[in-house]
């Protein structure tokens, strides 16, 4: 009886396990090399249209994954723990080793350049000299088309505009309109639980060009 | 017991990492309403791209006939130059109207439209660096042309550079040289760079500051810091143009040519 409980027990198990994999899964781009061995001739993978709009959609997804984790990083009227995660979660979205580059416009008309690693500019946006930060995103994401690299990887880039206030108090003492430009990557990534290669959207350097200060 | 203790425990662990995953969706987040300048303005290089070959729309939808017949293409066209250029409304000197005029109708010529082609050969790129050189900051420009290989893939290749900082010594160009006339002779002197100490002085000078540049960079001599500055040259039968970032918020912003010239 006990034994009949523990099969049970296993199907059951069995189950939920291919339940998660599945969920969690069916949220990552959806081509999918029908064989390791197929997925191995990366050069002779050619996108199709269709593939084009399935990578785009996904690329949004990403981009709009990022805005809702800078939204909480900035936000300081949330929890130090939730803005922590969000920082983490931020950076998985990265290739490694990507950097932000800053370009303000100086009150003489120069332009002051400044490049930072992801993970610096993520932790610096947490600890801004502001009570208060809101950062709203514009609803226009625009994602340039898909361009084979020498590495079999696809490359694209997504611009976003950011609207940032901070506030000291009550008071609004700064105010700006910055114009991201992403770099998107589509790799070719190993999917161990499935043992075949599946295509990932990575987001890459990010240039952020201020338009307007109020 | 025990067994049936570690199967619930397991059951309780499975389920709450499934409800996790089921939060780790992202909520939406709310936005805010694109103002009008930021659909009309030139955000990518290959969006200046589509709209100067006529193949999307401000969205970056499709042109449709009905957006034809709205904006035909040489209005659109009109809408790439900068308009903030004082040589459009400059009352006095009617010149570079007249030019940008005259290109339009070219590239909109019913019998032969032209079209901008990243990959064709007609497209260059020209970034200002900014570098640190023996620890000193200093500026170079990059050239970058786009480069097709044959498996369909694509990449940017640098194709020279430009410095004053790389300007070659006197005494040595006098000293490491093929002679004028070596080319009646096949350029037998050729075999001189068999026993040269320092070859690059046998070099043209685009060539050589990429050489130094390259070199530089592999003896950590020389760092890359930042981009400063890119700006597009363009080349049609006859003409070429300029496209560059204006960085304003206005209708008329972003990627823009912003010099048109007769060759």
């Amino acid at each position: 009886m006990f034994f009949q409980f523990l099969q049970s027990m296993r199907q059951i198990l069995i189950i939920l396990l291919v339940g998660i994999a599945t969920t969690t899964y069916s949220q990552e781009p959806s081509k999918t090399a029908s064989s390791s061995k197929e997925a191995k001739i990366v050069d002779e993978i050619n996108l199709s249209d269709s593939d084009i709009d399935v990578f785009k959609e996904q690329t949004k997804q990403k981009v709009e994954e990022f805005q809702q984790h800078i939204v909480t990083i900035g936000s300081k009227d949330q929890p130090a723990e939730k803005r922590n995660m969000a920082e983490k979660e931020a950076l998985k979205l990265f290739f490694k080793g990507a950097e932000m580059q800053t370009s303000v416009i100086m009150p003489d008309g120069s332009v002051t350049i400044q490049s930072r690693p992801m993970e610096k500019y993520l932790a610096r946006l947490k600890s801004l000299p502001y009570t208060a930060v809101v950062i709203k995103f514009y609803d226009l994401v625009y994602i340039s088309s898909f361009t084979k690299g020498p590495d079999g990887r696809y490359y694209s880039s997504a611009t976003v505009i950011q609207e940032f206030t901070g506030f000291t108090g009550d008071n609004l003492v700064y105010k700006d309109v910055t114009k991201k430009e992403i770099e998107i990557v589509i790799d070719l990534v190993e999917d161990k639980f499935f043992n075949e290669k599946k295509w990932r959207v990575f987001l890459g350097n990010i240039k952020a060009t201020e338009t307007k200060k109020a | 017991m025990k067994k049936s203790k570690l199967c619930l425990f397991l059951i309780f662990s499975i389920t709450f990492q499934f409800a996790s995953i089921g939060q780790s969706n992202i909520p939406e987040i709310d936005k805010l309403q694109t103002p009008k300048e930021y659909y009309l303005q030139v955000k990518q290089f290959g969006e200046f791209i589509d709209r100067f070959n006529y193949k999307t729309d401000w969205k970056g939808n499709l042109i449709t006939e009905e957006f034809a017949s709205k904006f035909p293409r040489n209005a659109y066209l009109f809408y790439l130059i900068n308009h903030e250029d004082q040589r459009l409304t400059n009352s006095n000197d009617s010149t570079y109207r007249v030019t940008c005029t005259e290109f339009i109708a070219f590239i909109t010529n019913h019998q032969q439209p032209k079209e901008i082609s990243l990959y064709g050969g007609q497209v260059k790129a020209e970034a200002l660096v900014n570098i640190v050189c023996y620890g000193n900051d200093a500026q170079i420009k990059v050239e970058m042309i786009p480069d097709a290989l044959p498996d369909r893939s694509a990449r940017w290749v640098i194709n020279g550079v430009e410095s004053s900082l790389f300007a070659s010594n006197a005494d040595s160009i006098k000293k490491h040289f093929i002679a004028p006339n070596s080319h009646e002779a096949s350029f037998i002197n050729l075999k001189k760079l068999n026993e040269a100490d320092n070859a690059i002085y046998y070099l043209s000078g685009p060539i050589a500051n990429t050489m130094i540049f390259i070199k530089g960079l592999e003896h950590k001599t020389i760092q890359i810091k930042s981009i400063e500055k890119v700006t597009f040259s363009i080349i049609f039968s006859g003409w070429i143009i300029t496209v560059e970032e204006f960085n304003r918020s206005s209708n008329n912003s972003g990627w823009l040519i912003s010099n048109i010239q007769k060759l």
